[in-house]
């Protein structure tokens, strides 16, 4: 029996039982973990979870609610339990609550659990680390297959199969009786081929022993060269804190007039998209109950869409959005990193942050750690807790910034580099 | 249906646990009185865990019934002897039983109920509030642990929090918010029928984003400061983490450091298991996800460090006593050495004694999230900050953000507080498993440095 018999038997014992609109989305996910300490694989974890999602509605009254399942009796106590709450449910139903879901299927599974050959990747992980002076302290590899599958009362049906693994790492390095964390990576990628660690990395690992011996700064004010994984904090959170629902509806969002209207350089676009080549395991069923698709968020630094639930977006007058705000893309810009890197006179390159992506005046405070002090185009030493300062809304609005020609996917995102002027440090 | 499970784990000669748990959710949120969800969630299932020579099998399934367990406890010996290539473990005697617990469900209706009650009594509390938004998660965790010498362990923890988000303007139309949680260890329906204990959280959040309207940047630098009601958040993120078994394995900055002098001598702290200085505290545990006794784990005595917190295979790295600190967000994950309810000891002096000592400096009142690495560095985002000057409170301050190294910070504190009080909202992520769990700390008198709260332009 697979999930999509299930979400069809689930939805006509609710449709029998009285609902007038419902929606059934099942999700089921097998997934497979080897976990690695201390250079040794240890864990082996294997389990499958199926939960099924249920929005239903009889006359106004509405509700939502997730039950895991193992099999089609595990629903016998579940419907009429359903039933009892939606009683009890607020007469809140809008038939935008009801999505919008397309019929569909698709297959996209490429791999499969193999124990022997995830072993032997986490080993053969370690032995590199190994061979540059590093301990692979942590590892955890999951292989995940994922089944969805989208039914309505409406007659829509939608289902998706896909797989892929997921790595997240940490590695320390050891100098005079000192330990320090110089790796630490995390990526989704569709087969265990596919993984290279990124840009950031191995500039890191080229720098690593300058990490044992940072230098402290005086406050300055210079150019700032984000890697993609910083770099998606802060653009998510200042998405986030200015077109999510919350901001929007609670009137704290700077943008809220700005729609159609410039908020950013030209040289900025970024979307929502978790169908893009290179994207792992992306959203395929927004909590709404909506088929996931791809939508701009800003273009040419014109601001198109906000990230709006159903309900959200009707009461705003706005579109609901195509995801939930997973996977974002942003587009690259003309000049190679090496060159943004030559073209700096003084500046710092963070590879990590620690700190406020965004607050919802756009201020943002933080550490830049691991980062490098540049000059006159070249990395000359690390840097000892820089802290950093400034607010997104102005960079972007300023378009003192150019990204990098290439760019980086951890499999969630697919982001390049950034370089930002007149940012403080101190 | 979950007592079933007990039957179905034969005693064996290696360690291991079958565990079923459902965690139930609630979640309501309303902004500016508008219901935006409404959602419940249940997860629930069965998993089963064996530990060999320092390594782990584990399986886990929705399904929870005796094909369930008896599927899920076979793959995690399958598991385990992949991992080990050993070919047999042998079952012994048979054990005991105990019942899953049984609570009453929360009806979606108390929830909505509490969230518009609330919505109700700020419109009327803050007439001045530009923006309000109220969410209410309640989760109820139910357990049953059986371990492989034959115990079985009921555990149930309701848990209901109330976030509260306010906005205010300036006569700029500036504007400025803070969020804070207020929430106990029991159900939505309790706090309904006791809504008045939220008022002066209410009344507080209130006057603080009024003031924050008008607040100012802060130039970067060290500061001293007074940090109240944030040091929870400061022993948890700067120092429980490092005192964390497999943090120690790994080389974290406090391995190897036993019965070194390592902060300041007014510095106590513990990660408590069932009570704090006599009040039972906020994730009280009787055994952990490995069905191992939970005991207090003394972390810092008088600024020297005393322990460390433990599973079974990080105690066995250590050769350290196993403190019991394994736990599991579902059923699931496999668990991990987390905290349970760390806390630093109160001292003696006032907050108003604290505030009086500084000349000149910053006074911490309320944080957002914040993180640590592996060297005691910390950050914290800070929602509520005020200037000292001359020993009294000034100026509103900006959404700053804290920075430092907990051996400094904590190090140079000079008063510790009498004040202390558990939030009961805390949650921690680790290995992307958010559990709830407990931290609290008195005001204390220290330095640490601040920047940002730049306003846009």
């Amino acid at each position: 029996m697979n999930d999509l018999t299930v979400a069809k038997s689930l939805l006509k014992r609710l449709t029998n039982a009285g609902a007038d609109c419902a929606h059934v989305w099942c999700v089921g996910v097998q997934r497979h973990t080897m976990l690695l300490t201390q250079g040794v694989p240890d864990t082996l974890m294997t389990g499958h979870e199926s939960t099924a999602s249920v929005k239903l509605g009889q006359g106004m009254r509405f509700i939502q609610k997730e039950i895991p399942f193992s099999c089609e009796s595990d629903f016998d106590g579940f419907v009429p339990e359903l039933f009892a709450a939606l009683k009890d449910a607020p007469e809140d139903r809008n038939e935008d609550m009801f999505g919008d879901g397309t019929s569909e299927s698709r297959t996209d599974i490429r791999s499969s659990f193999e124990p022997v050959q995830m072993k032997r990747y986490l080993e053969t992980l370690a032995e590199d680390f190994a061979a540059s002076g590093a301990e692979l302290v942590r590892a955890k590899l999951s292989y995940e297959k994922r089944e969805s599958v989208f039914v309505s009362s409406r007659g829509e049906q939608y289902a998706d199969e896909d797989d892929g693994y997921k790595l997240s790492f940490s590695a320390n390095m050891k100098k005079d009786g000192r330990t320090m964390t110089v790796f630490a990576d995390h990526a989704m990628f569709r087969d265990m081929g596919d993984y290279k660690a990124f840009d950031a990395q191995s500039i890191l690992a080229k720098n690593a022993d300058m990490l044992f011996n940072p230098s402290n700064i005086k406050p300055f004010e210079a150019s700032l060269i984000i890697a993609p994984a910083p770099l998606y904090i802060f653009l998510m959170d200042t998405l986030f804190s200015q077109l999510f629902d919350d901001s929007l509806l609670g009137g704290q969002s700077r943008w809220e007039n700005s729609f159609n209207k410039a908020v950013a350089d030209r040289t900025f676009s970024a979307r929502f998209d978790s169908f893009e080549e290179g994207i792992v395991l992306g959203e395929r069923i927004t909590p709404d109950g909506c088929r996931s698709k791809p939508y701009d968020v800003i273009d040419k630094g014109i601001l198109k869409n906000a990230i709006l639930s159903c309900k959200a977006a009707r009461i705003k007058g706005l579109a609901p959005s195509g995801n939930s705000g997973d996977n974002l893309i942003v587009e690259p810009g003309r000049t190679s990193l090496d060159e943004l890197i030559a073209n700096t006179g003084e500046g710092v390159l963070m590879y990590g942050y620690a700190g406020v992506g965004a607050n919802p005046d756009g201020s943002f405070a933080g550490v830049a750690k691991p980062a490098f002090m540049i000059k006159n185009g070249k990395i000359v030493c690390a840097l000892n807790d820089v802290r950093v300062s400034g607010n997104w809304l102005d960079i972007l609005a300023r378009g003192s910034f150019e990204f990098s020609s290439r760019r980086e996917t951890n499999g969630e995102s697919i982001l390049p580099w950034m370089k930002v002027e007149k940012v403080k440090f101190s | 249906m979950f007592d079933v499970i007990c039957d179905v784990l034969m005693p064996w000669d290696i360690q291991g646990v079958l565990r079923t748990q459902q965690n139930s959710e609630r979640t309501v949120t309303l902004s500016n009185g508008v219901l935006l969800e409404s959602v419940r969630t249940e997860k629930k299932g069965v998993s089963a865990l064996f530990i060999d020579n320092g390594k782990r099998g584990f399986a886990c399934s929705t399904d929870i019934s005796v094909h369930g367990a008896n599927t899920v406890m076979h793959e995690a010996l399958d598991n385990l002897r992949s991992m080990t290539r050993v070919n047999e473990f042998a079952p012994v005697a048979s054990g005991g039983r105990s019942s899953f617990p049984t609570v009453k469900d929360t009806a979606q209706s108390e929830i909505v109920e509490l969230a518009s009650t609330l919505d109700t009594r700020i419109v009327s509390m803050c007439p001045k509030a530009s923006g309000r938004r109220i969410q209410i998660a309640t989760l109820v965790t139910q357990k049953l642990i059986c371990t492989h010498d034959g115990r079985c362990i009921s555990v149930f923890l309701p848990r209901t929090n109330v976030y509260v988000t306010l906005s205010a303007k300036n006569s700029r139309g500036e504007s400025a918010s803070i969020r804070d949680a207020y929430g106990g260890a029991c159900y939505a329906s309790q706090l309904l029928n006791n809504i008045e204990v939220m008022d002066g959280f209410i009344n507080e959040l209130y006057d603080d984003v009024q003031k924050k309207c008008e607040a100012s940047a802060l130039e970067s630098a060290e500061y001293e400061c007074v940090l109240s009601g944030c040091t929870g958040i400061l022993i948890h993120e700067a120092f429980g983490h490092i005192a964390e078994g497999d943090a120690v394995a790994a080389g974290s900055v406090l391995a190897g450091k036993l019965g070194e002098r390592i902060v300041s001598p007014l510095i106590s702290a513990t990660d408590f298991a069932k009570s704090a200085f006599g009040q039972p505290v906020p994730q009280p545990l009787e055994v952990d996800d490995e069905g191992v006794q939970c005991v207090d784990a003394p972390i810092l005595e008088k600024g020297v460090l005393k322990g460390y917190m433990l599973d079974t295979r990080t105690a066995a790295q250590l050769g350290l006593k196993n403190t019991g600190n394994a736990r599991a967000a579902t059923f699931g994950d496999i668990p991990v050495v987390r905290m349970r309810n760390t806390a630093i000891h109160p001292g003696n002096s006032t907050l108003d004694e604290l505030i009086a000592s500084v000349e000149d400096g910053v006074y911490v009142k309320r944080t957002g999230g914040g993180q640590a690495d592996m060297t005691g560095k910390f950050m914290f985002a800070v929602q509520t900050a005020y200037r000292i000057h001359s020993g009294k409170v000034k100026e509103p301050l900006g959404n700053i953000t804290c920075t430092g190294s907990s051996f400094r910070t904590l190090g140079e504190v000079k008063m510790v507080g009498n004040d202390i009080h558990w939030p009961h909202s805390s949650m921690c992520g680790k290995e992307a498993q958010v559990i709830p769990v407990g931290m609290a700390g008195p005001s204390v008198r220290s330095i640490a440095y601040f920047g940002g709260g730049e306003r846009n332009e």
